[in-house]
């Protein structure tokens, strides 16, 4: 060993000559190398989804459209995006998943005159319908629809199930063009119920008690839980409410949480937390078990019945209306709301991306349909019902749901459910504790003044 | 004509002195000017998404701005916000509660653990060994903290989480609790899960120091008699001092945690993990009008408190350089 190697090996000098080693040539080569490789890397980066490779034809228009992750992958929408592409000889869609903070972006776009895209989807109306109009962000689209030439152009409104249009109407306006619907129903696991000697969803609170408690009896050294619900409102307190009144909602524009139908869903509730026969509160932990199939029964949003069929098969689970309270006794269907695309106000090609939603979700294409409604959500035209649905085993859960969304009281248009979601959960958490002695009154009256006292802040209405 | 230029001639050197001087001067206090033409576009960038954000926030935190409101963005209300955020808004003592037992909490726990495992990872004398610690220690910090939460979150499910199966199973705990549906233990669980998230970084700081601390004190004090707690008191801590000032400044923001509830519990049970940070997520991007002007105060606030918590620490910890 030399005495230079000798030297390299002793800590701290060793070291030091390792750094003498790297001289400034190294860095430049390193910063060229970078510097070359960047541009390599970007070009071997895959388009974006749906994006064309070429520019567009002279004559055509370049659409901009973004839309969520699950949007693009659901129902195959950049597939249908280039097929319009080579259809169409008016526009070109550019589709982009939406980008991180993208509302900011868009309306601070559209304030300063230089917006980039066309529209998005999706909209979820109830959340966001009243939001999205009232800060400018978009716009109604009949006028669009009027004089659109597309095949469909001409039925398309008038096909929705009336209650959906109404769900995608503000003041008087529509302001999109839904894909499908989601509602808030019943799902279980077929095993469970055929365990009990049951071949249809019980259809009651009645029954549904009576089948919890089979299911927790024959079930028992399986650890399967009978019931559980998805903690939101919508998913648990006011779907019961609608199951029990015809007048789910009070004048001011919010759930009637003190009223009987609502005493009457709390009190059910809390009997079946108080048996045992639901998850700690009612919901915790309820996704785990239900994508185990260790949960029987779930009131959740009619997707989730799909989730379980594509994990353990299609016959292993189905999904049904909520049970209502009282068979013959007054109801009000079910929540639901619409999966929107819209246009953004200040769109540069707003004509052409209302005509590619008509020519994409309008009666005429039988090949999207059938896509939406494999991927596990429900359509929205009638006539796809009588066409597609109708004589579908495996989807005939959804023309009962049709039935029940087109006969469901709608949500109150505002900005008031996610208010009201933060300010009654909380309650309803505390009154699902097990041996709780709070009132149902007492917790309800005090969710209604907190929400009242919110409502008060709001300049929207 | 004459007369003009011989005053022309005399004036000459004089003006060339005082450009000459006025140039020195130029150079002793402005230095050269190209070093202010080279770092133009890194300042340039960095007034615009460092700088402007910051007074933007600023501002915003003494209006009403609204996001559905169109016009709103600089409808100032002067202490509005602040006077109802006091006296008329309950939630925001709930969520300040919550804030500051979540900090009492996981501050001293993150501290001492930290500490802990970095005198352990540096009495460690095999290198690679060392290495190899420094690195499981330091890889929670890595993970993105969605990815960390969900981890956390299936563990602590009440009926297929490992610490209820290990409770049930080994221990033979009949009613194990449910971790993050119980109001008394979702924000202790909450806090575990972002003390693992977060203390490899303290570590790593705490090693930095424990490095750089002379052997030979401990070799002198050893020969003194000095006891392993004795060293520790009397050499290690008080030369650690200047990176303890810095990770308790630094550990000031744990009052604005946002995400670990955002992702575990969003709030519940029962308001019971509702911070500061999450309720001015909530009036800002989910509620009603989207008050962003009233969340901003809110935040503001919290800044506020890091800076007087920070400034406090630099005061009371203030130690001479080494």
């Amino acid at each position: 060993m030399t005495s230079q190697q000798r030297l390299a090996r002793v800590p701290g000098i060793g070291v030091a000559s390792q750094y003498r080693r790297l001289t400034r040539r190294h860095a430049i080569a390193v910063g060229a190398l970078a510097t070359a490789a960047g541009p390599v890397l970007a070009a071997c980066d895959a388009p974006a989804a749906g994006r064309p490779a070429e520019a567009p034809a002279k004559g055509r228009v370049e659409v901009g459209l973004i839309a969520a992750r699950w949007v693009i992958d659901e129902w195959g929408l950049p597939q249908w995006v280039e097929q319009y592409n080579k259809e169409s000889p008016s526009a070109m869609i550019k589709l982009e998943q939406v980008p991180d903070g993208w509302q900011a972006k868009v309306l601070s776009m559209i304030r300063e005159g230089s917006l980039v895209w066309d529209g998005v989807g999706i909209m979820t109306p109830f959340i966001d319908k009243v939001q999205w109009v009232e800060s400018g962000m978009i716009q109604p689209i009949d006028q669009y629809v009027q004089v659109s030439t597309v095949d469909g152009a001409k039925t398309i409104l008038g096909d929705l199930v009336p209650t959906v249009k109404q769900d995608v109407t503000y003041k008087g306006q529509i302001y999109g063009i839904p894909y499908s619907v989601e509602a808030i129903g019943l799902m279980w696991y077929t095993e469970y119920l055929g365990g009990i000697g049951l071949r249809e969803p019980p259809g009651t609170w009645d029954a549904l008690l009576d089948a919890a408690k089979k299911i927790q009896i024959q079930f028992r050294s399986q650890e399967v839980v009978p019931f559980a619900w998805v903690p939101a409102i919508h998913t648990s307190l006011q779907a019961l409410i609608h199951a029990a009144t015809d007048k789910p909602y009070t004048s001011e524009g919010l759930l009637d949480i003190t009223g009987p139908a609502s005493m009457r869903a709390l009190r059910f509730m809390r009997s079946l937390v108080e048996e045992g026969l639901t998850p700690p509160h009612g919901s915790d932990g309820y996704l785990d078990l239900w994508q185990r199939s260790k949960l029987a029964l779930l009131l959740a949003q009619n997707s989730r019945g799909v989730w379980a069929q594509r994990i353990f098969g299609p016959d292993k689970a189905d999904t049904g209306p909520v049970p209502v309270a009282m068979r013959g006794g007054p109801q009000s269907g079910t929540p639901f709301w619409s999966n929107t695309f819209v246009v953004f106000n200040g769109a540069k090609h707003p004509q052409q991306l209302v005509d590619f939603y008509i020519w994409l979700l309008g009666p005429k294409n039988d090949k999207v349909q059938q896509a939406i409604i494999e991927s596990g959500k429900a359509p929205v035209l009638d006539s796809i019902y009588k066409s597609k649905i109708e004589n579908n085993q495996r989807f005939r859960w959804m023309a009962r749901f049709r039935d029940l969304i087109a006969a469901s009281v709608p949500y109150p248009e505002n900005t008031f459910w996610s208010i009201q979601n933060s300010k009654i959960m909380p309650w309803i958490n505390r009154l699902m504790e097990k041996g709780s002695t709070l009132s149902l009154e007492e917790a309800m009256n005090n969710a209604l003044q907190e929400i009242r006292e919110e409502v008060a802040k709001q300049k929207v209405r | 004509m004459e007369g003009t230029t011989v005053l022309t001639e005399q004036r000459e050197p004089i003006v060339r002195a005082f450009l000459r001087h006025a140039r020195a001067i130029r150079r002793e206090r402005w230095g050269n000017l190209w070093g202010y033409v080279f770092i133009a576009p890194a300042l340039l960038l960095y007034l615009t998404f460092n700088a402007w954000p910051v007074v933007r926030g600023l501002c915003m935190a003494f209006t009403d701005y609204r996001f559905l409101i169109r016009g709103s963005e600089w409808s100032f209300n002067g202490l509005q916000n602040y006077h109802e955020m006091f006296f008329r808004d309950r939630v925001f003592w709930h969520a300040f509660a919550v804030s500051l037992k979540y900090t009492m909490m996981t501050f001293p726990v993150q501290l001492v653990l930290s500490l802990l495992v970095a005198l352990m990872i540096s009495s460690i004398t095999r290198q690679g060994v060392a290495a190899f610690y420094r690195i499981i220690v330091y890889l929670p910090v890595v993970l993105p903290i969605s990815v960390a939460m969900l981890l956390w979150q299936q563990l602590y499910h009440y009926q297929f989480g490992y610490i209820n199966y290990l409770l049930k199973a080994v221990f033979h705990v009949s009613q194990p609790p449910n971790w993050l549906g119980d109001v008394r233990w979702a924000l202790p669980a909450i806090a575990t899960a972002g003390v693992w998230k977060s203390f490899g970084g303290d570590t790593l700081l705490f090693l930095i120091g424990l490095y750089g601390i002379n052997r030979e004190l401990y070799e002198a004090a050893a020969i003194d008699g000095a006891n392993a707690w004795q060293r520790f008191w009397n050499i290690t801590l008080p030369l650690l001092r200047p990176i303890l000032v810095l990770i308790i400044a630094l550990n000031a923001g744990i009052a604005s945690a946002t995400q670990e509830m955002l992702i575990l519990t969003n709030g519940g049970p029962q308001n019971a993990t509702l911070t500061l940070g999450l309720y001015g997520y909530q009036l800002a991007f989910q509620q009603g009008d989207l008050r962003l002007g009233y969340a901003a105060s809110i935040y503001l606030l919290l800044g506020v408190i890091h800076m007087v918590l920070a400034g406090l620490v630099f005061k009371f910890f203030r130690t001479e350089r080494y």
